[in-house]
């Protein structure tokens, strides 16, 4: 996996502190480091899970991504060799430090492994790392496979010590999740503890004016900061991590009659580039590309750091065997493209004058007139893409003849075709098929259902009377409330926004009740800043902590009220007493594990009663629901308190309403058009919330044995 | 070396990324280059789930293009059929013909049943080379559902639709997986191999039965 390979070659660089917080892709670079970490304390003999002794790695799931980089900083002024672990929507919240220590320099290598997500699969942004490179001033490595990955973070663990720079290491969901087979170095788990060794018997924090920011300090680094951006390009331009590929290589020696196609890319769209015109290479009932590849020579220079940028090495690509057409292949934005259309302004403005050698009539392709410039790329994109511009090319070449030559009309059409392609109709033949959608839903039985849809209920009764209950969600499993039918999500934004975005609502709202849901992680992110904002400044909203005690959008990574660290135990910080240490008066704290048992409607009213009188109260209320996550157990285990109640449906009584489908919208419960009844499926965990819904009383629970 | 495009589809807990994991394992023991990606929904269960998988000798993206797919190993029919524009022409397909019906409150969920399952099954069969059996049955028979995986590996392997033997997949499986596993899974795959018939959804008289 291309996020293990990052860990291995972070490990194989003499790591000695890895600090992170968890989101996908990025998550198993730390489960790695962590897993790899346990196990040499197995072979050490030291099974104290003790952090800080000399030969072992100190790992750390952090509070958030601020926390995280600023613990990295820490160790890294003393010497040690850092890496901090983050999703593309982490950095945000890092870039505060970030933007501040590139003015100052690291000591030991400090290595930001952020992982960016294009189309999204599971984040809140499409945004491109690669632009916090420039700026803030911190070169990024750009890797394109799993091997490169962890060559490349060998790399930047070499540039970031030469040149006391924090770096970036930038993946993206298909490196980061993808598997390939690497080749790593020859190194034993006890050389990798004996280098620990010495590398921490070197560590120590000296004190240096250096270490503080002041504006002077910063004046006087700026130019520097500057300075080393040209020299780390110019070992950029050296490396042999941007390479060139030549494609077509036959009749070499009638090159000088051949025109010259240049192909810029990086990270996997290396690969599609490459497969896609081997794609096209292979397909001889492509007349057109087989003609392109007998009259042009095509050459791919694949870029693994794109910030500072390699201006020689792309500038020496151009001009060898003189590019006619340059393409540009790139997932997200257009920061190759930029760098190289800046690059032959800046060439043609300088050389100009003295030669002729003026790059003018180069004919360029990239997102400003052609591929996408949103979501993931694949092989079939970029193929659609190089055949077009084959043609083009060829066409542009009769036309040129004729003296009928409409370039900008060209661009156009063909931006409106690819639009037209890339809805695919037309494509999908046999579509008398109908196949099942399926949705992302909360899981069967998951005890965030249950809150939402107390909350629900409870605002119904509100609305008798005229209030309206407006929810405010947060990032994380419960995001999920958003879909129907629970549609308990009114607002998202990002990691902890939900409460202040309910504080904010409820300013302006009035006549509304304002609920905040947030996740125990979350909580412990960025959330508790807002809770002290709500109530110094006297908000009426009313918080719920949705606290499965576990991180498990993620997979389960432990956070300060879990009891758990990144390796070995610790002391829970408990979430209500923090709430009440806030100020919060009025917080109660519902165990959802009870709702399991034979008196469920009894225990269902005593929630929707204590929602209604926390909605009721005027001020900062909460609610925390504490529960398991269904994915946490063991699946089909008898650890339940129900361990002998099972859920069933009495089809004599069920008249097929679908209320109960159309209420939770539990992924159990399925509607069978064929025989028009209710199918109670594999996946009920007997939670039986559903039974609170059904009017007919079809929903029951039995106790079996 | 022959490269071998491999699609694994299905619905989340069924043991997918597993099953890769396992192949993958195979092949790189056979000096295969492997690039492999696994595209998981939002929701960690009952969401759709596929596996690309890439055994050549050079290097690759791991996304499979369209219509390059050699082999599709379908854990259940709807989630099989949905990359049927992934396949080349004499792809094969093995199909798990039990199907998992989805629960989100949306038509087309209304409308899928076994009447799609067998409409799918025929396309498969008349399209491709198609071997498809109730691996939900076999493995419930057999007494672990979840060993439901393994056994379409086995037949996978059995019926040359990867190119590894039966054997390999053996070897592989003592050699590579926890101890703990390791004898459930060996048994799955001799289990497997010797029921196939019994749960074979097309006879010799390529009738479709599910
Ligand atoms: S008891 Fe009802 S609500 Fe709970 S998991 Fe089963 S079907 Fe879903
Ligand atoms: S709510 Fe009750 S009666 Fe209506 S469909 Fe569900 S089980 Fe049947």
């Amino acid at each position: 996996m291309g996020n293990e390979a990052i860990a291995l070659g972070a490990i194989h660089s003499n790591l000695s502190v890895a600090t992170g917080y968890a989101g996908t892709p990025s998550t198993e670079v730390m489960e790695t480091i962590i897993k790899e970490v346990n196990r040499m304390d197995k072979i050490n003999n030291d099974n104290t899970n003790d952090n800080n002794n000399d030969t072992t790695i100190y790992v750390e799931w952090s509070t958030n991504e601020k926390v995280a980089l600023e613990n990295a900083i820490g160790a890294s002024y003393s010497g040690a060799n850092t890496i901090v672990t983050m999703k593309q929507v982490g950095l945000n919240v890092a870039s505060d430090p970030l933007m501040s220590l590139t003015y100052l320099g690291t000591n030991g290598a400090l290595v930001i492994v952020v992982t960016d997500d294009p189309t999204p699969h599971s984040s809140q942004t499409e945004q491109d790392t690669r632009h916090y490179g420039s700026f803030a001033n911190v070169p990024v490595f750009d890797p394109c496979d799993a091997q490169e990955a962890y060559d490349l973070t060998k790399y930047a663990y070499e540039i970031s010590g030469k040149y006391k720079t924090p770096v970036i290491l930038r993946s993206t969901t298909r490196l980061s999740h993808g598997y390939n087979d690497v080749i790593i170095d020859k190194v034993t788990d006890n050389e990798v503890i004996e280098r620990l060794k010495t590398e921490k018997s070197n560590i120590g924090f000296i004190k240096d004016p250096k270490w503080a920011i002041m504006p002077k300090l910063v004046s006087k680094n700026h130019p520097i900061l500057e300075e080393k951006q040209l020299k780390i390009a110019e070992d950029f331009s050296n490396s042999n991590f941007n390479n060139i590929t030549i494609f077509n290589n036959k009749n070499t020696d009638n090159k000088n009659n051949k025109k010259n196609l240049g192909i810029i890319t990086s990270g996997v769209s290396y690969y599609y580039t490459l497969e896609a015109l081997n794609i096209l290479k292979e397909d001889k009932t492509n007349d057109e590309f087989q003609n392109f590849l007998d009259n042009y020579n095509i050459e791919i220079l694949k870029i693994s750091t794109p910030y500072p940028f390699p201006e020689s090495k792309v500038l020496d690509f151009i001009k060898n065997n003189k590019k006619d057409i340059l393409v540009t292949v790139e997932e997200l934005d257009s920061v190759l493209e930029d760098n190289t259309l800046k690059l032959i302004g800046k060439y043609n403005s300088t050389i100009n004058n003295t030669n002729n050698n003026n790059l003018n009539n180069i004919k360029f392709y990239g997102k400003y007139n052609l591929f996408p410039k949103c979501g993931e790329y694949n092989v079939d994109i970029v193929k659609t893409l190089l055949n077009k511009i084959i043609n083009e090319d060829i066409e542009f070449e009769c036309n040129n003849n004729n003296n009928n030559n409409n370039n900008n009309n060209n661009n156009n059409n063909n931006y409106n075709n690819y639009n037209k392609n890339k809805m695919g109709n037309g494509e999908n033949t046999e579509q008398e098929i109908t196949l099942p959608v399926r949705l992302p839903t909360l899981c069967a039985g998951c005890m965030h259902r249950i809150a939402f849809y107390a909350f629900k209920k409870v605002a119904k009764e509100f609305k008798k009377q005229n209030i309206e209950t407006i929810f405010s969600g947060d990032i994380g499993c419960y995001t999920l409330g958003a879909t129907p039918p629970l549609s308990a999500t009114d607002t998202c934004l990002c990691m902890g926004a939900g409460i202040s975005l309910a504080t904010g609502l409820s300013r302006v709202n009035s006549n509304t009740k304002n609920i905040a849901f947030i996740g125990d992680s979350t909580f412990f992110h960025s959330g508790i800043p807002a809770v002290v904002n709500a109530v110094y400044n006297e908000a009426d909203v009313t918080i719920v902590v949705l606290d499965n005690e576990t991180t498990a959008m993620t997979g389960h990574q432990p956070h300060p009220g879990t009891g758990q660290k990144a390796r070995g135990n610790a002391k829970v910080i408990d979430i209500e007493k923090v709430l009440k240490s806030c100020n919060v008066e009025n917080v109660q704290t519902i165990d959802i594990s009870k709702f399991a048992n034979i008196e469920q409607e009894e225990v269902f009213n005593n929630i929707l009663k204590e929602c209604k009188s926390s909605m009721e109260y005027k001020g900062v209320s909460a609610i925390i629901f504490k529960g398991d996550c269904v994915t946490k157990k063991i699946p089909n285990s008898k650890k339940s308190k129900a361990k002998n109640l099972k859920v069933v449906i009495d089809e004599n009584l069920c008249n097929s309403c679908k209320l109960c489908i159309n209420e939770i919208g539990c992924p159990a419960l399925r509607y069978d058009s064929l025989n028009n009844s209710i199918e109670l499926l594999d996946s009920c965990t007997n939670c039986g919330l559903c039974i609170n819904i059904c009017p007919k009383g079809a929903l029951s629970k039995k106790l079996v044995f | 070396m022959k490269k071998c495009d491999i699609i694994i589809s299905g619905v989340g807990g069924q043991g997918i990324v597993l099953a890769s994991r396992l192949i993958a394992t195979m092949a790189l023991r056979k000096g295969y280059k492997i690039s492999t990606a696994e595209t998981i929904g939002m929701s960690q269960r009952g969401g759709s789930v596929v596996s690309n998988l890439r055994l050549d000798s050079y290097r690759k993206g791991s996304l499979i293009p369209k219509g390059q797919a050699n082999v599709i190993i379908g854990f259940e029919p709807a989630e099989a059929y949905r990359y049927n524009e992934y396949l080349n022409k004499d792809a094969k397909v093995l199909l798990n013909s039990n199907p998992i019906y989805s629960s989100s409150k949306t038509p087309e969920n209304e409308i899928y049943s076994k009447k799609e399952v067998i409409k799918i099954m025929e396309l498969f069969d008349k399209n491709n080379t198609l071997t498809s059996c109730n691996f939900n049955k076999m493995a419930l028979e057999f007494g672990n559902l979840k060993t439901m995986n393994i056994m379409m590996i086995a037949i996978a392997c059995f019926n040359n639709y990867l190119p590894f033997s039966v054997n390999e997949l053996n070897n592989t499986i003592k050699e590579e997986m926890p101890s703990k596993i390791k004898d459930i899974n060996l048994k799955a795959v001799e289990f497997a191999i010797n029921n196939f018939e019994k749960y074979a959804n097309i006879n010799s008289n390529n009738v479709i039965k599910i």
